[in-house]
């Protein structure tokens, strides 16, 4: 069995799922283990691991709380501040932001009244990067994620703080690779397995990007002997993780979401030039899916819609159109580079879509829903933006 | 010979580890050259790769000849479907330190006298997974994929064919609450040659240690934190 019989997700995923021999894939059994962990228990759990790595901790911060500049930033702090820990907020820029997603970025830091630093990588060896990235992986994300699971782990070393907090663990989350119960970490082993799919340091500078010595320090992972120092754990080994939830109940800080085209959730990775754009095109050609279909595996599994109806909503995104040419714009390739790519890695796209179906509301095939009133965006690749 | 930390790797036919909780649930870990150059990082004193065929005849000479290029100095050794055929690819390379045995210690022994010959009897670790029931032992044969009871002679023939045995608690593996000790009261083996597996915590390892067994064999927990290993010894 390829499919699994409860939700949209198939053994191709990149990030690993089984389907046992009741035909439930690792994504939904895992899931089941919310309903039976006692969570009160899980939260003393971390106050008191929080306390015990802090203890000789001698920094001004208590902690580095990496962000997207999306919703789920905002409940990540809300429960820092929780813990009573002093956060330090770090954002590592892709230039792949909108005017929105720097507004709830900004919105953030001023609610809260946090430190907030803002890495901005080298753009032209960055744009070198993604360019490599893209024409050796099919990938765009590789030059962002590797900055931004490295990045906060050297600073936390730097600035002697011993502690990183992130919001959801995706492996666990999303198809179940690990149980609650195993409490994973952050790993160098996670980072280059998940994050990086597979393709270290080494590997990605050995195939051709002109990234200076200097700079390629930004993208590497400190030495095991030293990561060791700074223990980065994910809230959703301690809380009960229910994103859309959870991102709609901080809508009261000031988060603003997003009115997309490409999926029905405002709120993951709102404001992003690139997420649902050319990002999830090249996911469909690597793994012949987009993402909206790993959120929809989400709300089957939280009980808000049911299978028929979320293939009936998958379809409907699938009919969407994407707009990548802004991009390749950013990227500064040619015209005639452009249609190269687009007539040799993206011809598939010609007979990709559309089946023929159609829905009245995506809104009437859920059973419950978190729908909010969202801004749409007017300035894609914001290079620079400050302020609100 | 000084207490041993080890770690245990499943792998599919298809290359991918794997990570086992009770003997049931399977999860995918992902790329196995990942997983055994960060233990390798992670100094584990040897990596146990075990391929679980749990009764599937598949011939895993291709998956183990997959593996000879990740650049590792821990010692590797392999276990899972090693029958004649694979056993030629296995020896021809010093890669492989050791080789790991379930089924052919019920019923091949003469896979592994010919491994005995290639490789030394030092070479060779046989693979017990084990339950506890109603005050018996049942222990795991993989051809079967079933728990079967043994005999005094199952013990006899252990101990003269294999020179270490990897113990592991089926219903503990991949979990915390522990390796059940209470097997050591069935097991008939010279407890020196035994390391044991499945859901050890830190003092189960002090106490294999007190009880001077060769050492231990993590599960899954070797990756889900930074250098999981630290304090341990």
């Amino acid at each position: 069995m390829s499919q699994c019989i409860h939700c949209l997700d198939d053994i191709k995923h990149p990030m690993g799922q089984v389907i046992d021999d009741s035909g439930l894939c690792t994504g939904c059994l895992t899931h089941k283990e919310k309903d039976h962990i006692d969570w009160s228990e899980k939260w003393v759990q971390l106050e008191e691991k929080c306390q015990n790595i802090l203890k000789k901790s001698k920094g001004k911060y208590d902690c580095i709380v990496p962000l997207n500049a999306d919703a789920e930033d905002y409940y990540i702090v809300e429960n820092v501040l929780k813990l009573n820990l002093r956060p330090l907020l770090v954002y590592v820029n892709n230039y792949f932001g909108t005017d929105l997603s720097w507004r709830n970025l900004h919105n953030l830091e001023t609610h809260f009244d946090l430190d907030l630093i803002v890495f901005n990588p080298n753009i032209v060896e960055y744009k070198e990067a993604v360019r490599t990235s893209l024409r050796k992986f099919n990938s765009i994300y590789w030059p962002y994620q590797a900055i931004k699971t490295a990045y906060p782990v050297r600073l936390a070393l730097e600035m002697k703080t011993p502690l990183i907090i992130w919001g959801g663990f995706q492996a666990t989350e999303q198809t179940g690779k690990f149980s609650h119960h195993d409490m994973v970490e952050m790993t160098g082993w996670s980072r280059i397995q998940h994050d990086l799919f597979c393709v270290d340091e080494k590997d990605f500078f050995g195939s051709g990007a002109q990234i200076s010595e200097r700079n390629q320090y930004h993208y590497t992972y400190p030495p095991i002997q030293q990561a060791k120092k700074v223990t980065g754990i994910y809230l959703s080994n301690y809380m009960k993780w229910d994103p859309w939830l959870q991102n709609k109940s901080i809508i009261k800080y000031g988060f603003k979401p997003e009115n997309s085209v490409q999926t029905f959730d405002q709120y993951e990775r709102a404001g992003s030039s690139v997420f649902y754009q050319i990002h999830d095109i090249l996911r469909y050609k690597k793994y012949g899916y987009i993402k909206v279909r790993d959120q929809l595996s989400r709300e089957i599994r939280h009980g808000r819609i049911s299978k028929s109806s979320a293939v009936n909503v998958y379809h409907y995104y699938l009919n969407k159109d994407v707009n990548i040419e802004s991009f390749f714009k950013w990227l500064e390739v040619t015209e005639s580079g452009y249609k190269l790519f687009c007539n040799t890695r993206l011809n598939f796209l010609k007979d990709k879509f559309n089946d023929g179906r159609s829905l009245v509301t995506v809104e009437g095939e859920f059973s419950s829903s978190f729908f909010e009133k969202g801004l749409p965006i007017s300035k894609e690749f914001i290079t620079y933006y400050k302020g609100i | 010979m000084s207490f041993r930390i080890g770690a245990t790797v499943l792998l599919d036919c298809n290359g991918k580890a794997l990570q086992s909780y009770s003997f049931q649930t399977k999860r995918v870990l992902g790329c196995i050259k990942n997983v055994l150059f960060f233990l390798n990082a992670y100094k584990v004193d040897e990596i146990h790769l075990i391929i679980p065929l749990k009764g599937k005849g598949v011939n895993t000479s291709k998956t183990l000849a997959g593996l000879k290029d990740t650049p590792i100095s821990t010692p590797l050794s392999v276990g899972g479907g090693v029958d004649s055929v694979s056993l030629i690819e296995i020896t021809k390379d010093p890669y492989f330190e050791r080789l790991i045995f379930n089924s052919s210690i019920f019923d091949d022994n003469e896979v592994i006298k010919q491994a005995t010959l290639k490789m030394g009897h030092q070479a060779i670790v046989g693979y017990i997974p084990f339950i506890l029931k109603k005050n018996t032992i049942k222990i795991y044969h993989s051809k079967r994929n079933k728990f079967i009871d043994v005999s005094d002679k199952f013990w006899e023939n252990l101990n003269s064919i294999c020179n270490e045995v990897i113990l592991l608690d089926a219903n503990a593996e991949g979990g915390g609450k522990g390796f059940n000790f209470k097997v050591f009261q069935f097991f008939n083996f010279p407890i020196n040659r035994v390391l044991i597996s499945g859901g050890l915590t830190k003092l189960d390892i002090s106490k294999a240690k007190e009880m001077k067994l060769a050492g231990v064999s993590l599960d899954n927990i070797t990756l889900h934190s930074e250098f999981s290993i630290r304090g341990l010894r």
